[in-house]
């Protein structure tokens, strides 16, 4: 089987068309957003591209009850 | 657009809400219509209809959503599907509320269990009254062993509490993401520990009384949460009751402690058995483009909710702790 053969790739990896096709979009999809932003005012921006994103902290997504008037996460992110 | 950057418009102005980067800029609802246009049209098409007069201006927002990177230009708009918008979680229960003062008498060894069953991953325990250390130790040992990701615990300031032992809570119980002392004749912050992925443990010391579940329902920017989570249980469901139960200081079962309506006492009726009744669920379907003067709001997404303080004591009325009118866009 020769390396790099379309047919023996699909062969090999038992994909359709179809889902081959998917894969080629995916790829699309990675490459388009693999964008390191430059620093933005002294701070380090997320980049876009899923593989090297920094993942912020652990935080609940929402507060689970509104009593504290305080951003706890004002100085654990800062 | 890039997916995960969503153009909110509101009635006065509007806001491009970075749930990737958890960020957010107000914008002008002309530049969310251009943002529109741009979506349904090539870009020389929406020059085109702008026409010569607007020429500028409108390059200017282009320069801008890419500066920001909000957006990009591609060839092949066909490849960059929106994102999808559906909310879904495995769990029956997510995040739970315990309220505790010196008369109640909760057990928190069976409460963990069946929240533990619920698959709830987030708890608060509200202490409203003094508790002396040892019940504070036992009352977070409760959630020890169970699949709970974090405990917040809110308890009344103590001379007799040094803060080495309030650190000690925090250090021996690592699922203890937040500790707030209110009633505390001081303010200071003492920042947990953080590896790359979470900071658990922190501490708060707030000179805020909380003596009753009435100091809830403050609504904050501070409290906005930009990121896909909250965007997404907002835009389907409400963004505060959601896959919530929560026990009051008497030990009745509600949506929320600050609710009149109760179903019934933990003592007779368990967690599960409320949490799965289609009339407790009820409440959760009601999201931010049902509730009045919030689905005119740019923040509407990422903001909470209140249900239990709403103006008009409707199902639908506005959160009365909210100050912020949308239609000036100020807050008061």
């Amino acid at each position: 089987m020769e390396k790099g053969k379309d047919s023996d790739y699909k062969k090999l990896n038992g994909l359709t068309e179809k889902q081959l096709e998917q894969v080629s979009f995916i790829y699309g999809l990675m490459e388009s957003r693999a964008i390191t932003p430059p620093e933005q005012e002294g701070k380090e921006v997320i980049s876009r591209n899923h593989y090297t994103r920094k993942y912020p902290v652990y935080e609940h997504h929402k507060p689970i009850s509104k009593i504290i008037d305080f951003d706890i996460l004002s100085y654990v992110e800062g | 657009m890039y997916a995960a950057c969503m153009p909110v418009r509101g009635f006065a102005r509007g806001t491009i809400c970075d749930l990737e980067r958890n960020k957010l800029d107000i914008v002008s609802n002309e530049l969310i219509e251009v943002i529109e246009e741009c979506d349904q049209h090539s870009l020389d098409d929406v020059f085109q209809a702008y026409g010569d007069d607007n020429r500028q201006v409108l390059q200017s927002y282009i320069d801008w959503l890419l500066a920001n990177e909000y957006a990009f230009k591609t060839t092949t708009p066909e490849r960059f599907p929106k994102l999808e918008i559906e909310y879904q979680r495995p769990e029956v229960i997510t995040n739970a509320l315990i309220d505790v003062n010196k008369h109640s008498n909760h057990d928190f060894s069976s409460i963990s269990k069946s929240l533990d069953a619920l698959g709830c991953k987030d708890i608060q325990v509200r202490l409203f009254d003094y508790l002396n250390i040892t019940s504070l130790l036992e009352i977070v040992s409760a959630f020890d062993e169970t699949g709970i990701k974090s405990v917040e615990l809110l308890c009344q300031y103590s001379d007799e509490i040094s803060e080495n032992e309030i650190q000690r809570i925090c250090q021996s119980f690592p699922r203890v993401y937040l500790l707030v002392v209110h009633s505390s004749p001081f303010l200071k912050e003492i920042p947990g520990r953080s590896d790359s992925l979470s900071t658990m443990g922190n501490i708060l010391y707030t000179t805020q009384k909380i003596v009753s579940e009435d100091h809830c329902g403050l609504i904050r920017p501070s409290q906005f949460s930009i990121n896909t989570e909250t965007y997404l249980e907002s835009k389907n469901f409400n963004s505060c009751l959601n896959q919530k139960i929560s026990i009051d200081v008497d030990g009745v079962i509600k949506n929320c402690p600050s609710m009149r309506f109760g179903y019934g006492s933990i003592s007779e009726i368990s967690l599960e058995e409320v949490a799965t009744l289609p009339e407790f669920q009820r409440i959760w379907h009601i999201n931010k483009d049902q509730i009045k003067v919030c689905r005119d709001c740019e923040f509407r997404y990422i903001c909470t909710d209140c249900r239990a303080y709403a103006e008009g004591d409707s199902p639908t009325g506005k959160p009365s702790k909210c100050n912020y009118d949308p239609y000036t866009a100020t807050w008061s």
